[in-house]
């Protein structure tokens, strides 16, 4: 007895075996063994509580058309050094300016004198918006057709993945852009010129979800025919279980593994996917609802006189999905039995 | 082998009539904006009859798909609404441009993510290895078309440089044309180059722990040789196939380079179509793009099934 004691070796901690002590053991597990993954984790769950509670980090309106004389750059640091340059711009377009420090707006005002800080938060609420409505959607997407196909394979696998085959040769930008002139007048989200293309948030992360799914269908497929001669799945037959019930409590929770890495990474792609959009200018236009992909289309026009417009919100982007794609990396290396005594896994 | 071919083929066929459905059914799902786009906003229901007519709207969805797929095999893929132009015709010398970037970007990104990505996986957990695959995934992260803007504005700003407004085809001016194509080329390589280092150094990491690896150390051979002679051949082999593949995603993927370079490709010609409502435009290109795709992904399959005997069944 003394033995059989030992022998399970969980990843967390041992006794409780909850699934919130078993969530905590799994971050525990995260934090020694991928340093950079957890790190990830830690700015995320940052961007996060940005996206939910904006109002309590931003100083100004994000809509506020009055916040400051017009492009200015506040200093960041010392004068003279890279936060604080003192190259002045004298340009009449631009009226570009470097002023001193100030807390309320340290990343100064963009051309219709906004405050950028507050807007590139507010940014992060429609980025996680976006990415988790498009991921949930492409997550039930893929789990209905990867399961299905993969468990009954044979002819109806053959059809349905024909028709994933086409899902995935449409270029998703295409759709994106030609989707909302096709149909016409979509939704407005606020007051627009009346010429613009329309496409509600909502909307956007539907699209982006169902061209996901498809593409993400595919990981599943192949992760549920990996455990598909499994021998618990034939215990399960023997018992005489139902399919319905075989691929919901058996099939389900073994790929659930590649699920999570497929959903994590799919958040940066669709943060991504939005910024493109939105920078060629066939975005949500709401200037209520700034997205980071928003505020580098406007400052783009202004990048040869004044690059800091352009690198904020490239920041806010690349720091988001660099993340995701860290995690997702990370939960790779911890969820993939094949990889899990491997070594060489710091990232 | 003959019969896996032929069988792929086959398969590619229904592929390719689902997505030409879907970039069809698309195109018609709101009658009306079609109308619009072609009378603008105040029109008469006759004028608007007469326009539908003209597009077949009236018609149900699969009769009309069939006329239309008839009319696309024939080489007919409508005309342009506002140049009156036949959309195949105006599009043959973008493909020619939009390929062409595609083709550079993909012989850039080989360049710098096969090397990188083999030094990755012999250095595996050294710090040339952690550093190598924080950039490939920094890479991954920023998008290219921010760094393409704040190059451009850099370059603007330090040189006074600004993309040359006119295009010199790589036929007319070869000297003109790769000076101008080297720089956006190399900025879309970007992300593709850390794609292709990440699988190269993972396919190389799996061969590296094979048994023949072992033995050819226990032979004392030098890592040189192993590298280039035993391990390189086998780890290369699924990399051809993502590079394929990227090959596929770039085709469609360099519609914000083309418009921040001001290249003439198809990415260009597809967001002026889609500013102008140009329906025809939108479809033919939306329509070579997802057969661009299926081609690629056909002679990615094809390819790797001649190269490795394994899958020679």
């Amino acid at each position: 007895m003394a033995e059989a004691a030992t022998v399970p070796v969980v990843l967390g901690r041992q006794s409780s075996n909850t699934p919130l002590s078993r969530f905590f053991g799994f971050i525990g597990t995260l934090a020694r063994r991928k340093p950079l993954g957890f790190a990830s984790l830690v700015i995320l769950v940052v961007l996060f509580v940005l996206a939910v509670v904006p109002q309590l980090f931003a100083t100004h309106d994000p809509a506020d058309t009055n916040a400051g004389p017009r492009l200015q750059n506040y200093c960041l640091g010392p004068k003279d050094t890279v936060f604080c340059p003192t190259s002045v711009e004298t340009s009449v377009i631009s009226g570009n300016r470097t002023v001193a420090g100030s807390w309320s707006q340290p990343l100064g005002t963009d051309q219709l004198q906004r405050d950028v800080f507050s807007r590139a938060i507010y940014g992060a609420r429609w980025a996680m918006y976006i990415g988790f409505i498009a991921v949930s959607i492409s997550s039930v997407i893929s789990l209905a057709i990867g399961v299905s196909c993969g468990y009954f394979s044979g002819k109806y696998d053959a059809i349905v993945q024909r028709f994933v085959d086409a899902i995935m040769a449409l270029p998703a930008l295409v759709v994106l852009l030609a989707l909302p002139q096709m149909i016409g007048h979509w939704d407005i989200d606020g007051p627009l010129p009346l010429d613009e293309p329309r496409i509600t948030f909502f909307k956007l992360a539907l699209v982006l979800g169902i061209l996901g799914g498809a593409g993400g269908s595919r990981v599943i497929r192949a992760a549920v025919i990996g455990v598909r001669s499994a021998q618990y799945l034939e215990a399960a037959r023997v018992i005489g279980c139902r399919d319905t019930r075989i691929m919901l409590r058996h099939v389900v929770p073994n790929i659930f593994g590649p699920l999570m890495v497929q959903a994590t990474i799919g958040l940066g792609g669709v943060i991504l996917a939005e910024a493109a959009l939105s920078f060629l200018g066939f975005g949500v236009v709401d200037p209520n609802k700034p997205t980071w992909g928003q505020m580098l289309n406007q400052a783009q026009v202004l990048a040869s006189v004044r690059v800091q417009g352009v690198v904020w919100p490239g920041l806010f982007i690349a720091l988001a999905v660099f993340s995701f794609n860290m995690l997702g990396d990370a939960l790779r290396d911890l969820l993939d039995p094949r990889l899990r005594g491997a070594k060489g896994s710091f990232g | 082998m003959y019969q896996f071919v032929l069988r792929r083929l086959l398969l590619s066929i229904p592929t390719l009539l689902i997505v030409s459905f879907l970039i069809f059914g698309m195109i018609r799902l709101n009658p009306d904006s079609v109308v619009a786009a072609r009378l603008g906003e105040g029109y008469t229901p006759e004028q608007a009859e007469i326009i539908k007519d003209e597009y077949g709207l009236n018609n149900p969805l699969p009769t009309e798909y069939v006329a239309w797929m008839g009319r696309v095999l024939r080489g007919d893929w409508g005309e342009s609404a506002y140049t009156s132009r036949s959309v195949l015709t105006e599009m043959g010398p973008k493909i020619a441009v939009t390929f062409e970037l595609a083709f550079f970007a993909v012989i850039i990104a080989v360049l710098i993510g096969v090397p990188i990505g083999v030094f990755s996986a012999m250095r595996q957990d050294r710090w040339p290895d952690y550093v190598l695959r924080s950039f490939a995934i920094f890479g991954l992260s920023v998008p290219g078309f921010l760094i393409a803007s704040i190059v451009l504005a850099v370059l603007a700003k330090q040189f006074e440089w600004i993309p040359p407004i006119r295009y010199h085809g790589l036929a007319d001016d070869p000297a003109k044309n790769l000076q101008q194509m080297w720089m956006p080329a190399l900025i879309v390589s970007l992300a593709t180059s850390a794609q292709v280092m990440r699988f190269s150094r993972t396919m190389m990491l799996d061969v590296l722990r094979q048994d023949y690896i072992r033995t050819a150390w226990s032979k004392g051979l030098r890592e040189r040789v192993i590298i280039t002679r035993h391990a390189l051949k086998n780890a290369m082999l699924p990399v051809i196939t993502v590079i394929g593949l990227t090959m596929a995603t770039l085709i469609g993927g360099t519609v914000a380079f083309e418009q921040i370079f001001s290249i003439p490709g198809l990415g260009r010609h597809l967001i002026l179509a889609v500013a102008q409502k140009d329906f025809a435009v939108v479809q033919g290109v939306a329509l070579f793009f997802a057969f661009a795709v299926i081609t690629v992904n056909l002679i990615v399959d094809v390819s790797y099934t001649i190269l490795d005997p394994r899958a020679r069944v």
